[in-house]
């Protein structure tokens, strides 16, 4: 029987090893793919996961319970993901390279994504220009874009996570979209 | 180009509901503007082509490793 969540987080404070072990398995997933989307390393995305379970089983006598398990889940492992980001050197962005329009015609990339992006999909070069894109992209920017375009959070979720205004992360959002777009048609060129 | 699609991408973020006066507006601009068109299709596109991919499994020996390092027996299906 499939108990509730508030049942799940109360025995796993108490220490009951399996209802730890239910919120592992239930999240690890999403926690990796987080971990690999922001950091674009396997390895990377593993240290990932290994530290934010051990940190959630450590703080999870301390969880207030104020937000769903997930989004908690969510904020900490978001933390360690940004952490190994921001040791990484900083890389500033030009002026040019953030607007929103920079008066060229997309539409032959366009065309092209209307072409075959399936078979596009299976095409390793294609996914190789997707991950760099997407590795070139601002901290705030990415973590943005990861979390809205590819996992699916709510954007309201995701500005309780980043501790950001909502119009902060829209704005984020849509700077990540755009400047991801104009790389990838730079790519493609 | 799937106009309502698209403007209920842009009602979602803008916080709006899709009748509201401000997306009205902007269905009302899209109707008559190509290029913010061509702007919000292109976008739309790259951001399909990242959903596309998806998900990836946890691999195998990542997932060992992770119930090792926290000492717990991983749950049946």
């Amino acid at each position: 029987m499939e108990i509730s969540e508030q049942e799940l987080v109360r025995l796993a404070k108490n220490g009951d090893r399996s209802a730890q072990a239910k919120i592992v398995k239930d999240h690890e997933k999403m926690v990796y793919n987080l971990g690999l989307k922001l950091l674009g390393d396997e390895e990377k995305a593993e240290c990932v996961l290994q530290e934010t379970f051990l940190k959630v089983l450590q703080a999870l006598p301390k969880f207030q319970e104020k937000s769903q398990l997930a989004t908690w889940i969510y904020r900490i492992a978001t933390n360690q993901a940004l952490m190994r980001i921001r040791k990484k050197k900083t890389r500033h962005i030009s002026i040019d390279e953030d607007k929103d329009d920079d008066g060229r015609d997309y539409s032959a990339f366009v065309q092209s994504l209307d072409a075959d992006p399936l078979d596009n999909l299976l095409n390793l070069e294609l996914k190789e220009k997707m991950d760099r894109a997407i590795e070139q992209l601002p901290e705030n920017y990415k973590t943005v874009f990861v979390m809205k375009d590819i996992e699916g959070l709510a954007l309201k979720e995701i500005a309780e996570i980043l501790d950001l205004s909502l119009p902060a992360v829209k704005s984020n959002l849509h700077r990540a979209r755009v400047n991801l777009r104009n790389k990838l048609a730079d790519m493609w060129n | 180009m799937d106009c309502l699609e698209t403007l209920n991408q842009i009602c979602e973020e803008l916080g709006e509901d899709i009748n509201s006066p401000l997306c009205k507006e902007v269905e009302e601009h899209l109707k008559n503007c190509p290029k913010c068109c061509a702007h919000v299709d292109s976008i739309r596109k790259v951001v399909r082509l990242y959903q596309r991919v998806g998900d990836s499994e946890v691999p195998e020996t990542v997932d060992e490793r992770l119930w090792k390092v926290l000492n717990l027996s991983k749950p049946e299906d």
